[in-house]
């Protein structure tokens, strides 16, 4: 065989080749592109607090409206078809309206142009509304709950492990004297939501409105952003943290209490339980 | 734990990558290596300059890989193959008929690659899409003025203009544009009215293209309007609306200018003018199907001496010369792409990425079919190019552009993004 022929044959191979290898490459794609998976992320969410029911807001933006169309599906008859826009900024989320009839509103405030929503805030697409849920800010909010459960099972399991202590806790003991709140945990929340180690059932007390920390055998008390801010002695302690010592005057929100640090109580289950 | 840990990441790795990159890097290469090499025995002349492209060519494109999986941490590069893979039939196919044009063809995919490259980076933030979009729109309507302006008639149209010697076709690059501009949507999602702007921007783009009696390109810019108007608004009624507006104006059109519909005489007898009008189709009709399932190899081919064979009749010359098998698997890829981008744009995190990406994939589904379709004469012939492989620089840049915009919509494309996103779910 001359070198011309096995040349010609070369060629011929690869013609066959090159088809072959392009299936190749474009079935591998195509497997590839089926064996992707996509998994659904979903992020904030918006609360009906009347049915309990979560519409999550999936994508940077969502439509809101009574077409099917929409990302976000509200069937009300006041609803326009196409109603508003959720989006994600970098600055945060940010609602507008996309020339509905009945209106925007961002807690009770009507919405003209895209308007920021924060974690909380009342949505309303005309008379229906929802609370925005942000899910970084509900991360954060779940996260601490655990971790303030946490603590409170390792600070009652230490305080059953020591039983000649047991019975002294520290306490922020009301102006009259007749009302203490022990503190049974190292990381222990004041405030008037129910979630809180210490509720104060106070107007002027925020949801959560303070912190006090156990570091070593040192207590710190620390604002968590309330309305009517928190004072040790009658100054207000701002953003930072402060040390708390025995017979310390602390005001949350104008409620006033003595820092006890070691308040005798009768039995360790009333303590925890108070 | 150490070995655990490294067998869940492979089986991970296994379910999300079937095929590593290299393996598919491989094949590809292999492709262009046996086809560089059968152009380089056929041609006569050039062949130092075209043995030097396909080499740059081979290093550009593994420098890429290579950069884009270890540096830049990419963990999907099907559409970075696909490109690839059509770039390299261009490129050799274009060599084997002119040689000497090779070098500009490579230099077309080097640009494009870096757009790709840019318009990635710059579809990152969608905040800077959006603040961008009315100076890229201002931009789009400019360039198309200039073409108005400046323009030679070629080929019946008046799409290119010379600048410093390199001729370039505008309406190219303002397809870039058209879905830049048309992706910005943020708030005015799902809204009838926020069309309005669009629409004429739009408007104005095609009444342009059809100034330059550049219809092919002209009904590339409608389709895709009509798919971004849909997915921006969402409203069926006002998509109808403006579809039969468009094909009532078409119409107004085809009864005042007599001219125009003239230019597509032949189609659907192109047999009756197989020496005049219809002489391209009926050349590729003939000639495609001598090719065969393998084609006659490259240089057998009689299409290449048809005028236009390296850029509306390419998909000819691929039938006829590689083979038909070859030709499906270039049609199959954009189908890949299509599937490919409404997948990506059904998980996209932002509407942005969603309408970028399809829109960008039926601009190329309808280029590609006005192309194939034009000279089997299936369609009216409107001298559109085929994307990534016929030669023409524009082109070429603009193909990789919108590949940008489809591989944007893609989470893994942005690793750092895909990180965050994960954490929080």
């Amino acid at each position: 065989m001359e070198f011309d022929e096995i040349f010609d044959i070369l060629v011929i191979l690869s013609r066959y080749l090159v088809a072959a290898l392009a299936v190749l490459v474009l079935g591998s794609c195509v497997v590839s592109l089926v064996s992707r998976q996509f998994g659904k992320r979903v992020g904030s969410y918006l609360y009906d607090p009347g049915s309990k029911k979560r519409l999550p807001l999936t994508r940077w933006e969502n439509s809101v409206g009574r077409s099917k169309t929409c990302d976000v599906v509200l069937s009300a008859p006041d609803v326009s078809r196409f109603h508003a826009v959720i989006s994600k900024r970098r600055s945060g989320w940010v609602v507008a309206d996309t020339h509905s009839s009945t209106g925007v509103f961002v807690n009770g405030d009507t919405v003209t142009k895209p308007t920021p929503i924060a974690h909380g805030d009342t949505v309303s697409f005309g008379s229906v509304g929802f609370t925005f849920v942000d899910a970084d800010e509900d991360d954060k909010e779940q996260e601490e709950r655990e971790k303030r459960r946490a603590f409170s099972r390792s600070a009652a399991k230490r305080a059953a492990a020591m039983k000649p202590e047991a019975s002294f806790y520290p306490a922020l003991i009301d102006e009259a004297g007749d009302k203490a709140y022990v503190i049974t945990c190292d990381d222990c929340v004041f405030g008037r939501d129910a979630d809180c180690d210490a509720r104060l059932r106070y107007p002027a007390v925020s949801a959560q409105h303070a912190r006090v920390t156990a570091q070593g055998d040192a207590w710190f008390i620390e604002d968590l952003g309330s309305e009517g801010g928190t004072t040790v002695n009658a100054r207000s302690i701002g953003k930072g943290r402060r040390r708390l010592r025995d017979g310390d005057v602390v005001g949350l929100g104008g409620v006033i209490l003595v820092f006890n640090e070691h308040y005798k109580v009768k039995n360790k289950s009333s303590a925890e339980g108070r | 734990m150490n070995r655990l840990a490294k067998q869940e990441k492979q089986k991970t790795r296994k379910k999300t990558e079937p095929f590593h990159w290299l393996y598919m890097l491989l094949l590809v290469t292999s492709i262009q290596i046996i086809s560089g090499g059968t152009v380089l025995t056929q041609i006569q002349e050039a062949q130092t300059e075209v043995l030097s492209v396909f080499g740059g060519f081979l290093i550009v494109e593994w420098l890429y890989f290579i950069f884009a999986r270890n540096l830049a941490n990419q963990r999907a590069t099907e559409l970075e193959i696909i490109a690839f893979l059509l770039s390299g039939f261009g490129l050799v196919t274009v060599a084997s008929v002119y040689p000497h044009y090779a070098l500009k063809q490579f230099i077309a995919i080097l640009i494009g690659l870096a757009a790709f490259v840019i318009l990635l980076a710059l579809m990152r933030n969608v905040e800077v899409v959006n603040a961008l979009h009315i100076p890229v729109a201002l931009g789009c309507v400019g360039l198309l003025a200039l073409n108005l302006l400046l323009a030679k008639v070629h080929n019946g149209a008046l799409n290119w203009i010379n600048v410093g010697g390199v001729s370039i076709q505008p309406s190219e690059i303002v397809k870039i544009g058209f879905i830049f501009v048309g992706a910005a949507t943020l708030e005015k999602l799902q809204s009838a009215r926020s069309l309005t702007s669009y629409l004429i921007f739009s408007l104005g783009c095609v009444g342009a293209l059809f100034l330059m009696r550049d219809f092919g390109t002209a009904l590339i810019f409608f389709c895709t309007f009509m798919v971004m108007a849909f997915m921006r608004s969402g409203d069926v009624k006002t998509i109808g609306l403006i579809g039969a507006g468009a094909v009532l104006g078409a119409g107004l059109i085809i009864y005042f200018k007599p001219y125009v519909a003239k230019r597509f005489k032949a189609y659907r007898h192109v047999w009756e003018y197989m020496n005049d009008s219809g002489f391209q189709q009926t050349r590729v009709l003939i000639y495609s199907a001598s090719g065969g399932l393998f084609g006659l190899g490259v240089g057998n081919g009689r299409l290449r001496k048809v005028y236009a064979s390296t850029t509306d009749l390419i998909f000819g010359v691929i039938c006829e010369e590689w083979g038909m098998i070859v030709a499906f698997c270039v049609v199959l890829s954009f189908a890949f792409v299509a599937v490919y981008a409404l997948r990506l744009a059904r998980h996209a995190r932002s509407t942005v990425y969603a309408i970028a990406a399809v829109a960008s994939a039926a601009l190329l589904l309808v280029q590609l079919s006005l192309n194939v379709f034009g000279v089997t004469d299936l369609l009216p012939l409107t001298g559109v190019t085929l994307p990534f492989i016929s030669r023409g620089g524009t082109s070429m840049i603009c193909s990789w552009a919108l590949f940008a915009f489809i591989k944007s919509a893609d989470i893994k494309t942005y690793p750092k993004l895909e990180v965050q996103m994960e954490e929080k779910a």
